[in-house]
């Protein structure tokens, strides 16, 4: 009997000795930072005003009246919402291509890996070359076929598409790769009998491909919306948030205002705002999808 | 893959198929191909009237960017032109490896400890999906949100500026995926295995050790890969976190642009230099990404 009890002790060890080590390291490393976070949202720190003052609700006042503030969380959306959609249909597309036996599918597999995998600022910096007004090959490839140069980093909106066109490249793979994973984990008998049964490959997808592996795309998309909300390093390096403002973006707002400016208090409290919007969103997303019977 | 409708068998089909997976080549490649030759190029055959495309028929290749990118001047140069995007004495390269080793063996050690607790055991207390959803939930916070506060708090304990800080700030970020990959991976593992080992006189730390790990090393090491690819390429902590002496490769690169006018060929080389690990990884460990991929995201 007491050798059972000492395995049992030695096994409860054990237990507790392999989650404690990450759950600590999440309370001291993340959780605490959080809190801290919370507070430094309700106070002013800049150099010069001798530490942390508590403001209480001073900086989310300012927020309100910050027009630059709703200027980046409106293009933010704006942004994220193009993303998604090029993002999903190319993804969908390509991923219902090499879903099908075809010479060379492991090859453009990996190819098509690569961009996702590269550093944003040493790819960001390729594209500046790439979108170069004089010497790039895009307006080289626009002249050819006879259409006009554009200012592909300097114009109001020709800036956002050309960070859209970056996060394209640099992104979509994601969404091939991830779809192409939830389409083959789906039975093949099924789509064996939907052949004899007479379906065509668009009714095959639509009724079949789609539907059973919707949940997954839906899981996909949402880990996608919550990275493509982070974007930053293609904005720092292509354009600076400019022309003007017009490519700032929330995180890249909070950025300057919370390192460039040294506002730490209130960049903080931009990121609450920003993280409770978006958490908001979410809930919105989700229960809908649910009402849909998109979801389980 | 038996069944007819994985086959493509319409001629036009056939074009049409083998035209989108083309085209999304070209502009997948295009952007890696266009740093190569560029970072062969010099000044005339950057500033030409068009720009040039292939080596030996558009333009002479020169070493010159590679050149520069050891620390050499070439010929008839006037002065001494070198961007120092490795830093002095390959500072900033240094940095890079030791941050994306340290970061990734911590969160590797963590995971699996982690992964392994909740596939084998219930805990009563906190429940298994509450630890493991509070482990996910690291991913959600926007790396700016997190910046702020590790800044003033490492600004206190002195690590600002300095590896550890990175180090742990990469550890907590890459938590969350490294768990879920190693866990799924453990719980393919059969159980039998493991108790064969217990009956046998093994205790649970060296079945561990002895059995377990060795079954799921693909899984580790796929962890592994993603986490080093993150803290390679990771820009924004690296970015407000250093500003001398810890800057990483991206942080060196990103300061280049305001020393001097674009050389592109250097900028090209430079980028290549952080672009190498990430291609060479996906060259020879591609199945195990696309396996990562597939866990992340199919199997929540």
């Amino acid at each position: 009997m007491r050798g059972f009890s000492m395995i049992g002790l030695a096994e409860k060890r054990m237990k507790y000795a392999l989650i404690v080590p990450v759950v600590t390291f999440i309370l001291i490393v993340a959780i605490f930072p959080l809190l801290f976070s919370l507070y430094m949202m309700l106070s002013r720190w800049q150099p010069g005003s001798g530490g942390i003052q508590f403001v209480g609700f001073a900086n989310f006042k300012a927020i309100g009246k910050d027009a630059r503030f709703w200027h980046a969380l409106w293009l933010s959306f704006v942004y994220v919402a193009i993303l998604i959609f090029l993002e999903l249909s190319l993804g969908t597309l390509i991923a219902t291509v090499l879903q099908k036996e075809i010479r060379g599918k492991n090859f453009f597999r990996v190819s098509y890996m690569l961009p996702m995998l590269l550093s944003p600022v040493a790819v960001s910096y390729i594209w500046k070359m790439i979108l170069d007004f004089n010497r790039g090959p895009a307006n080289h490839l626009l002249t050819i076929f006879g259409l006009k140069p554009v200012e592909w980093l300097s114009g109001n909106i020709s800036a956002v598409i050309s960070l859209v066109i970056v996060d394209v490249w640099q992104w979509t793979p994601f969404m091939i790769l991830t779809i192409l994973a939830a389409f083959e984990a789906l039975p093949e008998e099924l789509f064996e009998a939907a052949v004899v049964d007479g379906g065509t490959q668009l009714k095959i997808f639509q009724k079949i491909t789609l539907p059973l592996a919707l949940p997954v795309v839906v899981t996909i998309v949402l880990l996608r919306t919550i990275d493509a909300f982070k974007v930053f390093d293609t904005i720092y390096i292509l354009t600076g948030g400019g022309p003007g403002t017009s490519t700032e973006l929330l995180n890249f707002y909070i950025y300057l205002r919370g390192f460039r400016a040294f506002d730490l208090g209130y960049g903080t409290a931009m990121s609450w705002v920003q993280l409770i919007v978006i958490i908001a969103m979410f809930m919105f997303f989700i229960r809908s999808l649910k009402r849909l019977g998109a979801l389980r | 893959m038996a069944s007819p409708y994985f086959k493509v068998q319409s001629l036009p089909r056939k074009i049409g198929v083998y035209i989108i997976l083309v085209v999304w080549f070209i502009f997948a490649i295009f952007p890696i191909y266009w740093a190569i030759t560029m970072s062969f190029k010099d000044a005339p055959a950057v500033y030409g009237k068009k720009p040039t495309y292939l080596p030996f028929v558009d333009y002479k290749p020169s070493k010159k960017a590679w050149m520069h990118l050891v620390g050499k001047a070439v010929g008839g140069e006037a002065e001494f032109i070198q961007m120092p995007v490795l830093g002095e004495k390959l500072r900033y390269l240094r940095n890079s490896i030791v941050v994306a080793f340290g970061s990734s063996i911590l969160t590797v050690i963590l995971g699996v400890m982690a992964g392994y607790g909740l596939t084998r055991y219930e805990y009563r207390r906190w429940k298994n999906d509450d630890i493991s959803f509070f482990i996910l939930s690291q991913r959600m916070f926007p790396p700016v949100a997190l910046a702020m506060p590790f800044f003033l708090l490492f600004t206190w304990v002195r690590l600002i500026d300095r590896l550890p800080s990175l180090i742990i700030v990469y550890a907590i970020m890459n938590m969350p995926i490294v768990t879920w990959i190693v866990k799924e991976f453990f719980s393919d593992v059969p159980k039998e295995l493991e108790e064969a080992a217990l009956v046998d006189g093994c205790t649970r730390w060296k079945a561990l050790y002895r059995i377990i790990i060795p079954m799921a090393v693909p899984g580790i090491a796929v962890a592994f890969l993603f986490s080093f690819i993150f803290c390679w390429n990771e820009f924004l902590i690296a970015l407000t976190l250093t500003f001398k002496t810890a800057k990483t490769l991206p942080v060196g690169m990103a300061g280049l642009t305001t020393l001097r006018g674009p050389l592109y060929w250097d900028i090209a080389a430079n980028s290549l230099v952080i672009m190498i690990p990430p291609l060479i990884v996906t060259v020879f460990a591609n199945k195990y990404i696309i396996r990562g991929l597939a866990l992340g995201a199919v199997k929540q």
